[in-house]
C-alpha cells in the first residue's frame, strides 16, 4: 500500500492512490489484502470487511482531498463525525474498494464530504462525514473559542 | 430593502433558531440567555465551536435550504441569532427547505 498519503502507518493505511478531478472531488482507491490481519477476526474462517473499516477508507480519502494544495500531507487528521452512512453491499478480501468523495462544507477547521464507496461499480456504502483538523476537547465559553 | 416573504416558507424566528440551536451545538449557557445580539462565537460568546457551526449549518439548510458551505459565510451569519435570522431571510430560496 502506499506509504505517502497519509500519516497512518501500514497497519491501518486503507488508501492507495487518490485521483483529484479538482479542489473538491476526488476518488480513493485502495485493495483488501487478504491476508490483513483484520480479515483473521472479522470473522474466523468468514472473512468480511468491517462496515467502519469502509468509513474509514473514505474518510482516510477525505482527508487527502481536503489537505491537497495546502498544509502538509502528513498532518494528521480526526474524524469528527459520521453524520449518515448506510452499507448498502457486504465487501469480501481480494476486493478494490473505491470511495467518490466530494467536499460539501470546508468551514477552515471542520469540513463536511458526501462519500460513496463502490466495488467494481458495485455501491457498498454512502454517506456524509466530517473530518476536523483538531481534536476536539469541549472546551469552556471563552475567548479562545473561534470560528476560524 | 426588506426581502419579499415566501408563501408556505418555515417560519424563522429567535425562537425556532434559539431551538435548532440548542438541538445541534454543545450550548453551555442557559438558552434563555442567548439574546438577539449574544455573540455565539470568539470573544464574550457562548462559545460554540467549528463543529458546531458545521451542524448548524447543516440543520439550517435542511429546514431552510439555505447554503451555507465555507467559513467566510459562516462567520457573516453566525455573529448572532438576530444576524443569522436575517441572514436566512435575505438568502432562502423559495420552494426549498422543510416545510411548516
Amino acid at each position: 500500500m502506499n506509504t505517502s498519503l497519509t500519516p497512518h502507518g501500514p497497519g491501518f493505511r486503507f488508501l492507495d492512490a487518490f485521483q483529484s478531478d479538482g479542489p473538491a472531488s476526488g476518488t480513493a482507491t485502495v485493495y483488501l489484502d487478504p491476508g490483513h490481519p483484520v480479515f483473521e477476526a472479522h470473522f474466523p474462517g468468514r472473512p468480511l470487511f468491517p462496515a467502519v473499516l469502509l468509513v474509514e477508507c473514505a474518510a482516510q480519502g477525505a482527508g487527502v482531498l481536503w489537505m491537497q494544495g495546502r498544509g502538509d500531507p502528513g498532518e494528521p487528521l480526526f474524524l469528527a463525525g459520521v453524520e449518515q452512512f448506510r452499507v448498502l453491499s457486504p465487501v469480501l478480501p481480494g476486493e478494490t474498494v473505491t470511495s467518490r468523495i466530494t467536499l460539501t462544507k470546508d468551514f477552515g477547521s471542520i469540513a463536511q464530504f458526501e462519500v460513496e464507496s463502490a466495488v467494481a461499480g458495485r455501491p457498498v456504502g454512502k454517506g456524509r462525514l466530517v473530518l476536523s483538523r483538531q481534536i476536539r476537547e469541549n472546551p469552556p465559553a471563552g475567548p479562545s473559542n473561534t470560528l476560524q | 430593502m426588506e426581502p419579499a416573504p415566501i408563501q408556505n416558507a418555515p417560519e424563522v424566528s429567535l425562537e425556532i433558531l434559539r431551538e435548532i440551536l440548542v438541538e445541534n451545538c454543545m450550548v453551555k449557557v442557559d438558552p434563555a440567555g442567548i439574546g438577539e445580539e449574544t455573540p455565539l462565537f470568539g470573544p464574550d460568546s457562548i462559545g460554540l465551536d467549528s463543529l458546531d457551526a458545521l451542524q448548524m449549518a447543516v440543520a439550517l439548510e435542511k429546514r431552510y435550504g439555505v447554503v451555507l458551505s465555507d467559513s467566510n459565510t459562516a462567520r457573516d451569519a453566525f455573529q448572532s441569532l438576530g444576524v443569522l435570522r436575517d441572514w436566512i431571510l435575505r438568502n432562502r430560496v423559495p420552494g426549498s427547505g422543510a416545510k411548516g
